[in-house]
């Protein structure tokens, strides 16, 4: 007897990586804490590092009030224009 | 934009279902894998931990990505839309049930399998749209086809009259503003609850008394049970594995209630709907909290009582806003409704009456959270008073008159979807009259 699959294979993705940003350049970093306890302290951390290596030189930071919502389009928006975003997923 | 994100170990299985929905397998989302847990260490030592993976970091940043990366994580070149697959099974029903199990397609509970007979009759008139899309279902992001949610329906035991109820659910739950990929992912014991109004709830045998919330009504369990296997199987989430549920509670089953006979209008009503329109109604909530009231026999004393029960600091409402909903049993809304209230003169009365002092707070709750997520209570300057509501505002109660005879209501916390997102049924659940 034949019986029905409940979902069809995923599409092939197509995307492509984003250009990594130049060796050398000095990046605008966008900083997107998901609002988890600590986790502005890990990419904070981050950027500090960078920073100390010469390789961030400015930061753009933005918080998420509760984790489980998605980012604003004006925080979108503004992160769009970093040359890197640095991000940090759940617990 | 190049984006470096960082997870813990135990959140890399939901990591790869959402950077698949993004259409960006994981090895072109760059992600560095930190152990579990860094939000409960202190915050100088989460900091700190960060140090031995600074070489790492720089790699990932200017490191190159293989072009060929792209293809990983995709299983074959598939248009979005396809038929599904049509499998030949030697065996009992037992042998269907393992095998979609192994696949991770089933909740716990035995399932009707799925013959082409079966899912022709649940899709009914709707079988010429069989690939028409309703939506893409999160984490993974699948698009989700009719004809894959009729498969979810007979999986679940719905009969094919509920059908209607089961799309327009799926699209009530696919909306935006419903936030299923945080409901489906979270840590939070979240589920969502299906509230049918109207004709269709009645006529499809959606029960809204006695054991309103107990699983013994076949169309209000099974309805919500296409629901889970929905988010089970094209969602690509199972407990642990991209559901990161903490606990989880009984409603992750899957429910779709109706309301009974009230002294109020229902839900779709208060809502802008014509009475005799039918709607599917979503919100998301957690597990339920018995309000036990036998004694009171008047409207002050018996909202008082519901007032100071829901007031708690635990009460996820109370720390993330919004508001909750309250299930009145059909004994408490008369009494309620007896002494003249309205729905909106019960919310009001419970936004004024159901508040808590800020020092019930843990002060890193008030700082790390309230503050963040409702600074209007947090801050002195802002609520001389120092008290918090249970609420943000009386309009962000719910309520709902639902159960048999009894003196018991029901509190739901609400989390993410606070609100109810309605749809219309119309005559095949795709909303069109």
């Amino acid at each position: 007897m034949k019986f029905v699959l409940p979902v069809a294979p995923m599409p092939v993705s197509q995307a492509r990586p984003a250009p990594r940003p130049q060796p050398g350049k000095r990046l605008k970093v966008g900083l997107l804490h998901n609002g988890k306890p600590n986790g502005d302290a890990i990419i904070q951390s981050v950027f500090d590092a960078l920073a100390v290596r010469g390789i961030a030189a400015d930061s753009v930071s933005h918080s998420k009030p509760q984790a489980g919502e998605p980012l604003s389009a004006a925080m979108l928006e503004e992160l769009k224009h970093c040359d890197l975003v640095v991000t940090a997923l759940a617990n | 934009m190049p984006t470096l994100t960082f997870v813990t170990d135990a959140f890399v299985p939901l990591a790869e279902r959402v950077s698949a929905s993004l259409d960006l397998p994981m090895p072109l989302l760059r992600t560095q894998v930190l152990p579990h847990a860094i939000s409960s260490e202190e915050r100088s030592a989460a900091y700190e931990a960060m140090a031995g993976y600074q070489d790492s970091i720089e790699q990932a940043i200017f490191a190159p990505v293989a072009a060929d990366a792209a293809a990983d994580g995709a299983t074959a070149a598939a248009p979005a839309n396809a038929p599904l697959e049509r499998i030949e099974i030697d065996g009992d029903e037992e042998a269907v049930a393992d095998l979609y199990r192994s696949r991770g397609w089933l909740d716990g509970l035995p399932i009707v399998p799925p013959t082409e007979a079966r899912v022709e009759r649940m899709l009914g008139p709707l079988a010429s749209q069989r690939q028409r899309q309703l939506g893409k279902v999160p984490p993974k992001g699948r698009p989700l086809t009719l004809e894959s949610l009729a498969v979810c329906a007979v999986l679940a035991g719905c009969a094919p009259a509920t059908f209607p109820v089961v799309v327009a659910a799926a699209r009530a739950m696919l909306r935006p503003e419903f936030n299923l990929l945080g409901i489906n992912t979270t840590t939070n014991a979240a589920a969502p609850l299906l509230i049918a109004s109207g004709p269709i709830a009645n006529a499809v045998g959606i029960q809204g008394g006695n054991d309103v919330f107990g699983a013994f009504h076949r169309a209000n369990i099974t309805i919500g049970r296409a629901m889970r296997l929905m988010m089970i199987a094209v969602g690509d989430c199972r407990p642990g594995d991209g559901d990161m549920a903490t606990q989880g509670q009984g409603m992750k089953a899957g429910i779709c209630i109706t309301e009974n006979t009230s002294p109020w209008e229902h839900l779709h009503v208060e809502l802008g709907c014509r009475a005799d329109e039918s709607t599917v109604a979503a919100i998301s909530v957690t597990a339920q909290f018995n309000l036990l009231d036998f004694a009171s026999r008047n409207a002050d004393d018996l909202l008082g009582m519901i007032a100071r029960t829901i007031s708690t600091p635990g009460m996820q409402n109370a720390q993330l806003g919004y508001g909750p909903v309250i299930v009145f049993g059909i004994e408490h809304a008369r009494i309620l409704a007896a002494a003249g209230l309205t729905k909106a003169d019960v919310k009001r009365r419970l936004f004024e009456e159901a508040r808590l002092p800020l020092s019930a707070f843990s002060p890193e709750t008030v700082d790390d959270v309230l503050k963040v997520r409702r600074p209007q209570w947090a801050f002195a300057e802002r609520n001389p008073s120092g008290v918090v509501p249970m609420a943000d505002a009386p309009g962000d109660f719910t309520l709902l008159v639902a159960g048999g005879e009894g003196q018991h209501s029901v509190l739901l916390p609400t989390f993410l979807a606070p609100r109810p997102v309605l749809v219309k049924v119309g005559k095949d659940g795709l909303g069109g009259e």
